[in-house]
């Protein structure tokens, strides 16, 4: 089974945004860059899949390979997939695919993914710094696949006939759904936490494979960009709310408490 | 009366009376100074009355120390101002009343580094760091509070303020040793001598960047080979790791954690080190020639080298020091379920030098056996020869059992040339150990000492003696 997982890079959750010097960028001094975390549980359900088609006996074959597109710090979060244990990756390097509306990227994607061999893709169910869900979903159309969003775990892997049951949260339910591969995933958290890299894991990283696809200008601008960002606001501030959690008598002396030693109004 | 309020509200005063210790204190008033001079105007009524007066942080002392034995309680939590931060000279001045953790996040928004780092950082003062001289893991490289300290406003018993400056000399003859630097009398005096209400510390240029990691290994003696190895290679003229941290989990320190831990702690593993390594964008201390580096130390170590996790992210490594937090804090909750029957936890805080660890470890385990006691929790900063053991008593006959087997253990700790208090201090729950570390003729100069700045007792008393 051959599984490919489409990364992004996002600043960290923790970074401070700065607007930029020109009111549609954000100024990238200081910033932290990961992997979009969403897209972090996805390579972490690919290498799931894979420990457990190891060890079912019918088919041992499985590989994770991550696919990427983006400027040259996006290698950074390629290796840290690749320590996590991904097998190998692809590459479209580019400085100016920074700003590339989803539209572009998926296009640029889904052409590369033509010429790629899979069973299973898999994403992160949105960008968290763009908000975005749509690239792995222009994605699928593109590439006329069935797709499944917002996918918390998977149930079953039937690696032998091709198929893969999903368990998707709908509004205070679940949904179980199979599908026949090859399809396309995207991934919320479920009860999974991304590995830490090992020792081992990043030195071997190191000596993997990251195939580098470079575009031209012409190819990019062919697809035409359907948005363009204007301009960003940074959010309102808001005060710190606390919620305290527990039993209504536990709560109350925790509030009375708080009240007492930490706003020290009474 | 004077221009400070007390209050006297007894429901209000019982959410002040004890620490992380349990000890039970007891107080007749609460005053919340917001200046220097109404803390010397606060000091002087109480001197004249001679009213007991405890200084407060945030109560996270795990000795009692913080637990006011009668008198007026001084919380020092709205004396929270950052007076200056000083780029060129790397220094900060400030008040004691903020949050460890905010005071240090502020100097880090500003690119600078302070590095005391108490586990307890969070739910520690700044001003509470200083008057017990705080260490924590990266005191493995950086020392302890007290080297910080440049200088001090403190106010005396006697309602007197005083500012006293470390000397920037490396030569000096003038006096007694312990005194020619006055600021060092008053870094981890537990409250005793004065309190302090404005500190001037020393910063230290943003470490780069660093990398956390978790190793395990398949038995205690063989992680504490590793540490003492680790020790040595320092020694060296150019040593392959220099890490910044090296703590301890035993396997039921491991125990503690694995239920949330986000990585796999092997079933095999019977001890870990957390560690932290900083490197700089220059290749021989650049992150892989260290990986690398680790990665050959660990390999001749017995490390479980395909288990040894690496976080080089801001919130893995987070994480982890969350995870070395959890230990002792999920401790301290379990002990204080056996309070009412007169059990609870013991910690141990007595450190040695790196050399006789195993000796100790041994005798401590020895000792353990013999008496039939549960195993006690094995955690914390053994970088720095200072394992925590934390036992949980059920009762008051199983504390006492537990009591009389860590009395034995820092009588030896002392023949080994260690401590028995290298971080919590000695509060009220450790004075009986006084007289194992020092002879009677030094406690009393150090009780004269108190007795000269502070001739009524009126400062924490029944800290330390
Ligand atoms: C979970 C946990 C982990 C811990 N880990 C560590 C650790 O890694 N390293 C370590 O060193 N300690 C540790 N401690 C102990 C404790 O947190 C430290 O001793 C801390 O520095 C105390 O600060 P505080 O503000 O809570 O002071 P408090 O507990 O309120 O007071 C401690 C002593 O300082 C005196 N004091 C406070 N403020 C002043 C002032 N302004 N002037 C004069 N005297 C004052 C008090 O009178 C008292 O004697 C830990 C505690 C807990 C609960």
């Amino acid at each position: 089974m051959n599984i490919i997982v489409i990364i992004r890079q996002t600043p960290d959750t923790e970074t401070k945004i700065k607007i930029g010097s020109q009111p549609n960028k954000i100024d990238p001094t200081g910033i932290t860059w990961i992997i979009n975390p969403y897209d972090e549980f996805a390579i972490e359900k690919a290498l799931k899949i894979k420990e457990q088609i190891g060890t079912d006996g019918v088919e041992t074959h499985c590989s994770v390979s991550l696919l990427a597109c983006g400027p040259q710090r996006t290698e950074e979060s390629i290796r840290q997939g690749l320590a996590m244990g991904a097998d190998r990756a692809v590459f479209i390097k580019d400085d100016s695919l920074e700003y590339a509306d989803p539209y572009v990227i998926s296009k640029l994607l889904a052409s590369e993914l033509k010429n790629m061999q899979y069973d299973l893709l898999l994403s992160g169910k949105k960008l968290i710094d763009i908000e975005s869900s749509q690239i792995p979903i222009f994605i699928a159309e593109e590439l006329g696949l069935t797709h499944v969003s917002f996918v918390m775990k998977f149930t079953g892997i039937d690696a032998a006939n091709k198929k893969i049951t999903c368990d998707r949260e709908a509004e205070g339910s679940h949904e179980i759904i199979e599908v026949s591969l090859p399809a396309l995933i995207t991934c919320d958290r479920g009860e999974d936490f991304p590995r830490y890299a090992s020792i081992t894991g990043i030195m071997k990283a190191k000596k993997k494979e990251i195939k580098e696809i470079t575009v031209s200008k012409e190819e990019i601008e062919k697809f035409g960009q359907r948005t363009e960002i204007v301009s960003f606001d940074l959010p309102l501030s808001r005060k710190e709310a606390k919620i305290f959690e527990g039993e209504i008598p536990e709560k109350v002396s925790a509030l009375v408490k708080a009240l007492r030693e930490e706003a020290k109004v009474i | 009366m004077s221009g400070f309020s007390l209050i006297t509200d007894q429901d209000i005063i019982k959410g002040f009376c004890t620490d992380s210790s349990n000890y039970p204190g007891h107080a007749e008033a609460l005053i919340r100074p917001k200046s220097t001079a109404e803390v010397s105007e606060i000091l002087k009524e109480a001197n004249s009355k001679k009213i007991p007066v405890t200084a407060i942080g945030n109560r996270s002392s795990l000795t009692g120390s913080a637990a006011a034995e009668g008198g007026w309680i001084l919380d020092t939590s709205q004396m929270t101002k950052i007076i200056e931060i000083n780029q060129g000279e790397k220094f900060a001045l400030a008040e004691p009343g903020m949050m460890l953790s905010d005071f240090k996040k502020t100097i880090l928004d500003e690119g600078l580094f302070y590095a005391p780092d108490p586990t307890s950082e969070k739910e520690c003062f700044f001003g509470g760091s200083i008057a017990t001289n705080a260490s924590g893991s990266r005191t493995f490289k950086y020392g302890s509070t007290k080297k910080y300290v440049r200088a001090l406003e403190v106010v005396l018993a006697s309602g007197e303020i005083l500012n006293i400056r470390r000397l920037n000399i490396e030569k000096n003859t003038f006096g007694y040793l312990p005194f020619q630097n006055m600021v060092d009398i008053f870094v981890g005096s537990e409250g005793t001598l004065g309190i302090i209400t404005k500190a001037e510390v020393e910063l230290l240029v943003k470490p780069e960047n660093f990398f956390g990691g978790m190793a395990f290994f398949k038995t205690l003696s063989e992680c504490l080979d590793f540490v003492v190895n680790v020790r040595k290679n320092l020694i060296n003229q150019t040593p392959t790791i220099t890490p910044r941290a090296v703590e301890l989990f035993d396997h039921l320190g491991l125990d503690i954690i694995r239920p949330d831990s986000p990585f796999k702690i092997p079933a095999n593993a019977k001890a870990a080190i957390f560690f932290e390594q900083e490197y700089t964008s220059d290749s021989n201390n650049g992150c892989e020639a260290l990986l690398n580096n680790w990665l050959s130390f660990l390999e001749s170590n017995k490390a479980l080298v395909d288990d040894t996790i690496i976080a080089e992210q801001a919130k893995q490594q987070e994480e982890l020091r969350r995870l070395r937090h959890k230990v002792p804090s999920s401790l301290f909750e379990e002990g204080g379920k056996y309070t009412k029957e007169g059990g609870g936890k013991i910690s141990t805080d007595w450190s040695v030098p790196i050399n006789r660890i195993h000796e100790i470890i041994d005798f401590a385990k020895k000792l353990k056996e013999e008496a039939r006691i549960e195993d006690p929790v094995i955690y914390g900063h053994i970088g720095n020869g200072h394992p925590h053991y934390n036992f949980i008593s059920k009762n008051a006959e199983q504390k006492k059992q537990i009591l009389e087997v860590v009395h034995k253990t820092c009588k030896r700790v002392i023949t080994l040339g260690g401590t028995i208090a290298a971080e919590h201090g000695i509060g009220k729950i450790k004075k009986d150990f006084m007289k194992y570390q020092y002879p009677e003729s030094i406690i009393k100069s150090m009780k004269s000492l108190k007795q000269s700045l502070d001739p009524n007792n009126i400062l924490a008393p029944g800290n330390i003696f």
